[in-house]
């Protein structure tokens, strides 16, 4: 009976631990929900096109380099450089890398593109792989193709970054389709603000379930299939209500892989990408200390237009290899950064964001799992533990709808939405089934990521747990 | 005690529900509405099309677009914004500034003092696509408002350059919220000629990015006519100045004194090293050579990058590269001639 009654303290211990988390998680979730709220609505409606118009006359523009990297992608890789050569930019160079392909990617570029070698010296601003040449096109003089030994997205990057030869650097997924003015949108705010915004990153929307012609987007639509919706709803979630907050007070910590724009003289000093498993959000960490460091006015931004479409993964297997590798690269950017966590000398950074990503992002699925745990226990213990475990679950349903249809709300504030009155309803139902089911699977997915991570390193296991801890 | 909880739970769950009901119900019915809207707009578009391509064309018909509603004005306004974009005559252009003026100043009027900020700025982009000079005091009306924001001054600004409105200048110099280099560069690329003039000569008077916006304009948008002036800014103290100078000079093909080049070329600042050289290409004067072959050594990559490419414009130049190529102590030297010696020839091929 003792047992029995210490169990039962323990557990509700646990319970309002859990609910307390939830509470404070909550609370920033609406703080950021109202700054977006705020923002979105202030430019519901503007002109899709008049504030980019401007751009595209050569006299303010600033010309890019696009990167995009490539291993083994001899299926997609023609499509992806044919639709960069017809973006609306007025000056940029598109640069592939080729990283050690073991397929035909590089004959099959060589083919196409009619490319031919060229001694080009390269400036070694940053160290990689031995690059083997480097290829320019007969057809298009802004297409080069960099042949290296194979070293990981970072290092092809890097390389690309060496041969690059315009002030800003766009780093491309090859599987992403881009909106025609994307590069317009991005760059905007760099312009407007004569270089003090030093890296801006877009929205990433799905695309499975859009209608797509030659490289572009022509329906917004919404997938059938369940597991894409509910990804929909979480990429809503995540870029319209958490980063336009976290942007508007230059606390943005991920300039999204698949379509950012950097300042390359920034990315050079900042000693480039590093080779990590999330080496997107690795690099933005490294910028945002760089910037505390010089004491310098600089600011990392977010456009809310969707500008690149990505394809979700829509089998449970690959979603959860996907997810698994997310947590893990999340925790290797705090890992090398952990200095800035709760350090006052890092301002904001320290004190907000990178407390906000180990506690919410990183250790929450953790709190999470818990909750679950609880939960199910208590509907065995009955009683007062049942009705409890019943109230908080439907509690958790119903606020996580909120913040997904309040996603919506704010999507539809945005340029591109969803066109028919049967997406919204489908998004709403499918937005209450997330607690059921896709919410305990990603944290399970995370949990595991997380595991992965202590059992991957088990070198420095011990250094691991100190840092997760603190 | 674990009953009280419980019913506060109970409250905050339906108090909850009751939000999220209705954030639902709202996005139907708005998305009903707006859907509905749009298929409306959709329809009047196709129904005055030809009535207003008539209009614009022999300017008859135009009874039949006066209008009231205001999904029908919206349709107008948007056939209108097409057809200025596809129709560059002079005369449509003006048909559409007079059309404009009589029938969708009240609109836009309200839509310039509109609580949104965007529904002001797409106001402003419209005076400013069909050139709707008789709005000017409204303009002014937001101008002098306290809703004005950093953005809308900027467009304000563009809209006085492109109507060369005389208190231009003055709003410039001083304006509510700094301008950016890129306003400036904005505001100078679309004033007039003699409003340019009449700034130039108050030059020195300016912020520096005033400056810097102005040099750089003359040199995008080839004002030669400009070139003494940017000679007489060569000898300025600021390396800015002097470095943006030669960039615009390098530009505009304007020709600069050998003697004159030769302090630039050797100048301690790499980037007044790098825009001399590029003077050097438009110059293409022999005695130029051997400094340039010296630059071929230089510390920084994109000099010497610079040099050989502008060695390769020179008459005698490809030999001097050929030579550098093959004979240079300096491997850095060697590889950049032998780079742009290939690429040359890509060029020529």
């Amino acid at each position: 009976m003792a047992i029995n009654d210490q169990w039962l303290t323990f557990l509700s211990i646990v319970g309002w631990f859990v609910f307390a988390f939830m509470v404070a998680v909550i609370a920033f979730y609406s703080f950021l929900l109202l700054v977006s709220l705020f923002q979105l609505r202030r430019s519901y409606q503007l002109d899709e096109w008049e504030p980019y118009e401007e751009l595209l006359d050569v006299s303010y523009a600033k010309p890019i380099s696009i990167l995009v990297p490539a291993y083994n992608e001899s299926a997609g890789i023609f499509g992806t450089v044919r639709s960069l050569l017809s973006i609306e930019y007025p000056e940029y160079e598109i640069i592939v890398i080729n990283d050690g392909s073991t397929d035909d990617t590089l004959a099959k570029l060589i083919e196409s593109f009619q490319l031919v070698r060229t001694n080009q010296v390269i400036r070694q601003q940053l160290k990689t792989k031995p690059v083997r040449a480097v290829y320019r096109s007969k057809l298009y003089r802004h297409l080069l193709v960099i042949d290296k030994e194979n070293g990981g997205k970072a290092d092809a990057l890097n390389a690309g970054i060496n041969v690059s030869r315009y002030p800003y650097f766009c780093s491309i997924d090859g599987d992403s389709v881009l909106e025609r003015i994307a590069f317009l949108k991005v760059m905007k705010p760099i312009i407007d603000s004569d270089g003090e915004v030093i890296a801006s990153g877009g929205s990433i929307r799905i695309a499975n379930g859009c209608e797509i012609e030659r490289g572009e987007i022509v329906k917004v639509g919404l997938s059938r299939h369940p597991l894409v919706v509910m990804q929909v709803i979480e990429y809503l979630r995540a870029f319209l209500m958490g980063r336009i907050g976290l942007s508007r007070h230059n606390l943005l910590l991920i300039v999204s892989g698949a379509f950012g724009v950097f300042s390359k003289r920034w990315v050079i000093e900042a000693g480039g990408y590093a080779h990590t498993v999330g080496e997107d959000m690795e690099l933005v960490v490294r910028l945002h200390r760089l910037i505390k460091d010089r004491k310098e006015d600089r600011k990392i931004v977010y456009v809310p237009d969707p500008v690149c479409w990505t394809e979700a993964p829509e089998s449970i297997k690959y979603l959860r290899r996907q997810r698994r590798r997310w947590h893990r690269g999340l925790f290797e950017s705090l890992w090398i950064h952990r200095r800035l966590i709760f350090n006052p000398n890092y301002g904001s950074i320290g004190l907000v964001s990178m407390p906000y990503f180990l506690i919410i992002e990183f250790l929450g699925p953790v709190v999470e799992l818990l909750g679950y745990i609880v939960m199910v226990i208590s509907l065995f213990l009955g009683g007062v533990y049942m009705e409890f475990a019943i109230l908080l679950f439907l509690l958790s349903v119903v606020y996580g709808s909120i913040f997904s249809m309040a996603a919506v709300l704010l999507e539809e504030w945005t340029v591109r939405k969803f066109p028919n009155v049967s997406d919204l309803v489908r998004l709403f139902f499918f937005s209450l089934t997330e607690t059921l089911w896709y919410r305990p699977l990603t944290v399970l997915w995370r949990c595991e990521g997380i595991i992965d991570v202590l059992r991957k390193k088990r070198g420095w296991g011990e250094m691991v747990r100190k840092g997760v801890s603190k | 005690m674990k009953q009280t909880e419980l019913f506060y739970f109970a409250i905050g769950l339906v108090s909850l529900l009751i939000i999220l009901t209705s954030l639902f119900v709202y996005l139907v019915v708005q998305k009903v509405i707006e859907n509905e809207k749009r298929r409306k707009i959709n329809e009047y578009k196709e129904r005055y099309q030809q009535t207003i391509f008539r209009y614009l064309n022999e300017g008859i018909g135009e009874g039949e677009l006066s209008c009231r509603s205001s999904l029908k004005q919206q349709a107008l306004m948007e056939l209108l914004e097409h057809f200025s974009s596809v129709l560059a005559s002079k005369h449509i252009q003006e048909r559409i500034r007079q059309f404009a003026e009589t029938h969708f100043q009240k609109r836009i009027r309200e839509q310039l003092m509109h609580r949104r900020w965007s529904v002001r700025m797409n106001a402003l982009f419209f005076i400013e696509d069909f050139r709707m000079k008789a709005m000017i005091n409204d303009i002014k009306r937001l101008y002098h408002s306290r809703k004005l924001t950093k953005s809308e001054e900027v467009q304000i600004l563009k809209i006085y350059a492109i109507f060369d409105y005389r208190d231009l200048y003055e709003r410039m110099v001083a304006p509510k919220y700094p301008l950016t280099e890129f306003a400036y560069r904005l505001l100078f690329r679309y004033m007039s000629d003699d409003m340019l003039s009449y700034a130039a000569e108050r030059f020195s008077k300016w912020p520096p990015i005033m400056q810097y916006a102005f040099i750089d304009i003359i040199g995008i948008r080839n004002r030669s006519e400009y070139g003494p002036f940017l000679e007489r800014l060569l000898t300025n103290e600021s390396p800015e100045i002097r470095i943006r100078s030669l960039k615009a000079i390098a530009a505009m093909g304007y020709f600069l004194d050998v003697s004159k080049l030769k302090l630039h070329l050797a100048s301690p600042h790499w980037q007044e090293r790098l825009m001399a050289i590029k003077v050097c290409g438009n110059i293409r004067a022999n005695e130029l050579i051997p400094q340039l072959v010296r630059l071929l050594c230089d510390e920084t990559f994109s000099v010497r990058s610079q040099a050989a490419q502008s060695l390769l414009r020179m008459e005698q130049g490809i030999e001097v590269l050929k030579e550098v190529a093959a004979a240079s102590d300096d491997p850095y030297a060697r590889d950049m001639a032998q780079e742009w010696l290939e690429r040359g020839l890509e060029t020529w091929r």
